[in-house]
């Protein structure tokens, strides 16, 4: 009966163990499947490439194009040719660059970094091969990196002041940053405008020596003309 | 006689000068690989759509062959396996594919992997070349200009001329034949149609250049050019003719509308050639002046 007993605390330990693993882990939803519409006979199925999805941490928006149904559906190459993809984010909207998987004929990503919690979609417009494909497709919700975060970022105030420090030290470093860039940019400036400069020099020149070349021949024909008629003229004298 | 004979001889070598005019550029073009990636891409699809042309046509499918292993080669499978590796192994097996589909005299095949290796082609694109000189107006023309070389290459093969037809030096300036160039007749059939394909190619890029900038002045007159140049190849012009129509009719304008020295990497830029007429003029005014002062001592 003891064993019995013992047998039975345990499994409800393990089963309760279990729920706090693999039911509610931080409290974070889990991974839903990628959402997949039907256009024609053509499936296109969206989602993140990581899910989980949470605020500040890279991940990228994943789109697939296959054409026929079910498991006979073969993955369309080049299949964002004609077709525009913009990430929205309430009323905010950007175009996104959409590059080939390394693995899966027919998938892109495009690499970015969500910034706020909430719900994101992506906006299609365009065509397929020739099948219109003009629609909002929602993507799974982004949970706040917070939830992950240890120790919380919102501490002492020991840690604000070290947090203001390094923030000082980060906005000094970018200023210095973009300080250099914009020296760069000037030099690259000046560079090209030199570049634009020789070449006008060169094509001045070349339009001077042609000048030059044509002027020499006037007069050469009139050094030549002038040496006839002055030996014709002593011809006739003599 | 002998004042006559001197008078025309220096009437002669003036008018030489006078003839002897052109453009006094060269045109090198640096080795930008964003444009290089663009023409390839390019000529690998112009070469594969010819395959399908000659299916069951061995001799034929064995030149296309060869051209595709210069296209494509295990460099650049190395390097685009750097981007991606689905498109470095794809890339090669969709060409081998297509070579042996086409050997094996199946159109139906060669149809569908042409269709896929330009899918894949032009996916590799956005993956090798970065967006910034992807939208950049140089790049698209730069390679408009390598895409005209592997042409003109072709055009000399296919006559089995000695002169080098993207060495603008070898050029006839006056616009006529001259002994030292070739006559034109094809003595190498393929070459010859993979260069008017090629040319066709080029003038089919340069359209989407100008659909992406529509604004650019000598726009219609390089249009004109490429189309100039297609049908002098179609008509299997002279080797002068065809130069002609690239180095004068088209690369200038190119060159200038298109800001095309920006986009060298290498510092090759065009380059102001020696003026050879106005060196032919000073000569001539020299031998004038010198045969008038010295006229005695010459027995004029």
């Amino acid at each position: 009966m003891t064993k019995t007993k013992q047998f039975l605390v345990t499994a409800v330990f393990l089963a309760l163990v279990a729920t706090i693993v693999f039911v509610s882990p931080l409290g974070v939803k889990p991974a839903e499947a990628h959402i997949t519409k039907v256009y024609g006979n053509y499936l296109v199925q969206v989602g993140w490439d990581n899910e989980p999805v949470y605020t500040g941490l890279v991940n990228a928006a994943q789109v697939t194009i296959k054409k026929g149904s079910g498991d006979a559906a073969k993955p369309v190459i080049n299949a964002l040719k004609d077709l525009q993809i913009s990430i929205k984010y309430g009323s905010v909207t950007k175009p996104l660059d959409f590059l080939p998987s390394n693995t899966v004929d027919g998938q892109y990503h495009a690499v970015l970094i969500p910034t706020k919690v909430g719900t994101y979609s992506l906006v299609f417009s365009g065509t397929v091969e020739g099948q219109a494909v003009d629609d909002e497709i929602p993507l799974d919700d982004v949970a706040s990196v917070d939830t992950l975060n240890f120790p919380p970022s919102t501490g002492s105030s020991q840690d604000a002041t070290a947090n203001v420090g390094q923030l000082g030290t980060l906005v000094n470093q970018l200023t210095s940053d973009i300080e250099d860039a914009k020296n760069n940019a000037d030099a690259a400036s000046k560079s090209v405008s030199n570049v634009v400069q020789s070449f006008q020099q060169v094509k001045d020149t070349t339009d001077k020596l042609y000048m030059i070349s044509m002027t020499g021949i006037g007069i050469g024909i009139a050094g030549i003309v002038i040496a006839v008629i002055a030996i014709t003229r002593n011809r006739q004298q003599n | 006689m002998n004042k006559k004979f001197a008078a025309l001889l220096l009437v002669g070598v003036i008018a030489s000068g006078l003839i002897y005019t052109h453009p006094a550029y060269a045109h090198n073009f640096g080795g930008d690989e964003s444009a290089s990636w663009l023409a390839k891409v390019s000529e690998i699809k112009t070469e594969v759509t010819n395959v399908a042309k000659h299916v069951g046509e061995k001799d034929v499918i064995g030149y296309y062959s060869d051209a595709l292993g210069e296209y494509w080669n295990s460099n650049d499978t190395r390097e685009m396996g750097e981007r991606n590796t689905l498109l470095q192994q794809e890339i090669p097996t969709t060409i081998n594919a297509t070579l042996s589909d086409a050997s094996a005299g199946n159109q139906s095949k060669v149809n569908d992997d042409v269709a896929k290796l330009g899918g894949y082609l032009d996916e590799s694109v956005p993956v090798r070349v970065d967006k910034d000189k992807l939208d950049n107006s140089t790049v698209q023309a730069l390679a408009v200009t390598f895409v005209l070389k592997e042409s003109l290459e072709k055009y000399g093969t296919a006559l089995n001329s000695t002169v080098d037809l993207n060495d603008m030096s070898q050029m006839n300036m006056n616009g006529s034949s001259m002994s030292n160039m070739s006559p034109s007749t094809i003595v190498d059939a393929n070459a010859y149609e993979n260069s008017v394909s090629l040319a066709t190619a080029a003038q089919q890029m340069f359209s989407d250049v100008v659909s992406k900038n529509p604004s650019v002045a000598d726009n219609s007159k390089i249009s004109a050019g490429l189309a100039k140049l297609v049908q002098d190849l179609t008509n299997k012009a002279d080797v002068n003719t065809i130069m002609m129509d690239v180095h004068v009719g088209i690369h200038p304008m190119l060159i200038m509308a298109y800001n095309i020295q920006g986009a060298d990497a290498h510092g090759q830029s065009a380059v102001p050639e020696f003026p050879l007429p106005a060196l032919l003029s000073i000569i001539s005014i020299a031998g004038v002046v010198a045969a008038t002062r010295f006229k005695s001592h010459l027995g004029f």
